[in-house]
């Protein structure tokens, strides 16, 4: 079945697509590459944090700098991502080893000593879900920050000398419908997810029971991580992304034809 | 930098940390609101309690194991005040269990008197509060970054987790939730996109759109689902025993809502171009289909790249404690995590035919709406 899906989508693109879709799939591709060398090489024994955090810087730099280009865009949208994930480490830190959520739950039938698993397998599960928590943070981030930088740069190119006061604000417009719609589409997407589990609360779970166990608290705080990402992501990309774009513009303006047209009138 | 820092926002910021503040330290103290013994942990002391291997078939795991003993003050029911001794054995991978650490509040049972003590066994950790305080930061930085569009965001979200929650109720009473969850997914568009835009042609051609992509993504994947054998033995949290039909119906339930949000995404952007270019100028049916597909093309990256972090993400620990469990790579991939894949591929699916039925659909609308000029 995976293959059917996986045939379809590619050729649902091959036809609706053109090189950006293509582009598309080369780096969903390599960023399966990425995932998969991590899963790996944490099998092996390495520390799970090192490895998750150069997947994450490799898996940002692909979708920022091969899916859109090398540019002043892209470039902010990388500055910002590094400071709100730098940001996050000790919050995500806080709240995976404060709460206990690394490991299984009993909420899950089908892995238990009882099928047959082993426990003894020698990684720290807590590192574990602290790496969920920043892969399935990555990919919004990165996406909110280039679709605020992106619209910024257009604010700028068609209104060269706004100033940054002005600037600043329009973006900001930009950037709450862009958090709007990133919001909830992580959110459907978690619905979906857990889908089964909210069936089980609702059959067998009282509200305290729910809102202590481990199995709610791990979907919740990293849907609320990746929710905070977003929101964090918004101010901080239109913020860095409003100075390096103007910034970089000051240096050209004086050589550009605008200021030229100027003196001329 | 003076624009950023305004007044305004260091007395927002000062509410905002005021409220978390309070709102945690209050959740961390409702030890009377609940009806089963918590306790806090005093003291702790280790004792080794030796290794035990694992096996992958290939290569050997030592897994240390340790014993804590637990000194906890109760601090609530008829018994508050009392010291009890809690033994509590962990693993160092803490793959099923805890290791708990001084400060931490848990669930005590069993609390029976033995010598001159008490003794008694920990049920789990005590975790409403981090639940507390990570809503109170998510609501605040909503309401910060969005303002009204945030409260709007913060209201819709509550909206749709009661539907969620009564179709859930309903289905816990018999109804087939595929059938309510159509319904549903409709109610939730229709919702959203009223809150975001308002009410007018733009948002009646993006609910169309929607509702035509999810339909048809659906659709492939009911098709696809239906010529493939399925082991629902490896969903996650399905409570056993079901039904395989009933389990398909889930499952589908689930692709349908997985993917509305971001086709949503990729519709609202495509009618919001379509709409902009016909405002401003009179473009040609022919070269307004071309810029969706160039519109199209932008975002699709970017989405299918979100549909498949957000989605892989939860199955890392699984895979790893599958892997050094020695079950083979292909059988991970065909069973363990198949559900998140096929919830990726179906989601990506839909993101792709978003584009050219909404560009259908709204270019189909400006064009009928010119002829009639």
């Amino acid at each position: 079945m995976l293959i059917v899906l996986a045939g379809i989508l590619f050729l649902l693109i091959m036809i609706f697509c053109g090189d950006q879709g293509a582009k598309a799939v080369i780096s969903l591709v390599i960023d399966a590459l990425f995932i998969l060398a991590a899963v790996f090489l944490i099998y092996k024994g390495l520390s799970p944090a090192a490895v998750t955090a150069a997947a994450c810087l490799l898996i940002t730099l692909i979708t920022l700098f091969y899916l859109g280009d090398i540019n002043v865009k892209t470039k902010s949208a990388f500055v910002s991502v590094a400071i709100v994930v730098l940001v996050l480490i000790p919050l995500i830190w806080f709240f995976a080893n404060g709460a206990h959520i690394g490991g299984f739950n009993s909420e899950q039938y089908e892995i238990k000593d009882t099928e047959g698993y082993t426990r003894n397998i020698a990684i720290d599960m807590i590192s574990i879900q602290i790496s969920v928590m920043f892969i399935a943070l990555i990919g919004t981030v990165t996406d909110t920050a280039v679709a605020i930088t992106s619209s910024i740069y257009e604010i700028r190119q068609n209104n060269q000398t706004l100033p940054f006061g002005q600037l600043l604000k329009s973006a900001f417009n930009v950037s709450k419908a862009v958090l709007n719609t990133s919001i909830h589409t992580i959110f459907y997407i978690y619905i979906a997810e857990y889908m089964t589990l909210m069936m089980q609360y609702i059959n067998d779970f009282s509200f305290s029971q729910l809102i202590n166990s481990k199995s709610f608290c791990q979907e919740f705080l990293t849907v609320s991580m990746s929710g905070i990402g977003c929101c964090l992501i918004v101010p901080v990309a239109t913020i860095i992304g409003s100075l390096m774009i103007t910034g970089r513009r000051g240096h050209v303006q004086p050589a550009d034809g605008v200021s030229q047209h100027e003196q001329s009138l | 930098m003076k624009e950023i820092l305004t007044k305004q926002l260091i007395i927002k910021l000062i509410i905002f940390v005021v409220i978390c503040g309070s709102v945690t330290i209050a959740v961390r103290n409702d030890y009377s609101l609940y009806g089963s013994t918590i306790g806090t942990i005093t003291k702790i002391s280790e004792a080794s309690a030796g290794t035990r291997t694992g096996n992958d078939g290939t290569y050997d795991y030592k897994e240390r194991y340790y014993v804590q003993t637990i000194t906890a003050v109760l601090r609530n029911g008829s018994q508050k005040g009392r010291t009890v001794t809690i033994e509590n054995k962990y693993g160092k991978s803490q793959v099923y269990d805890i290791k708990y650490k001084t400060g931490d509040d848990i669930f005590i049972e069993n609390i029976k008197a033995q010598g001159s003590g008490f003794t008694a066994s920990v049920t789990g950790v005590k975790r409403d509060w981090f639940v507390a305080l990570i809503l109170c930061l998510l609501f605040g930085l909503f309401l910060m970054t969005g303002g009204r569009e945030g409260a709007l965001t913060i209201l819709s979200l509550v909206l749709n987790m009661a539907a969620f929650y009564g179709v859930l109720l309903l289905y816990g009473k018999g109804i087939n939730l595929l059938a309510m969850t159509i319904p549903m997914a409709i109610f939730f568009t229709a919702m959203l996109l009223f809150f975001m835009h308002g009410w007018n042609q733009k948002t009646l051609l993006s609910l169309v759109s929607t509702i035509a992509a999810a339909a048809v993504t659906t659709l492939i994947a009911f098709a696809v689902l239906k010529f493939s054998n399925v082991d629902y033995d490896f969903m996650d949290y399905l409570s056993q025993p079901y039904s395989q039909i009933n389990a398909g119906y889930i499952f589908l339930s689930e692709i349908l809502i997985g993917c509305l949000g971001a086709i949503m995404d990729v519709v609202v952007t495509i009618v919001m171009t379509v709409d902009q270019i016909t405002a401003t100028s009179d473009a040609s049916p022919k070269s307004l289909r071309e810029s969706c597909k160039a519109v199209g093309d932008d975002i699709v990256g970017t989405m299918i790249t979100i549909m498949f972090f957000t989605n892989i993400a939860a199955c890392l620990p699984r895979f790893i404690l599958s892997m050094r469990n020695g079950i083979a790579f292909h059988t991970i991939i065909r069973y363990n995590v198949f559900f998140e894949l096929a919830r990726f591929l179906t989601g990506s699916i839909g993101i792709v035919i978003a584009i050219p039925i909404s560009a259908a659909i709204a270019v189909g609308f400006y064009e009928r709406r010119m002829k009639k000029c």
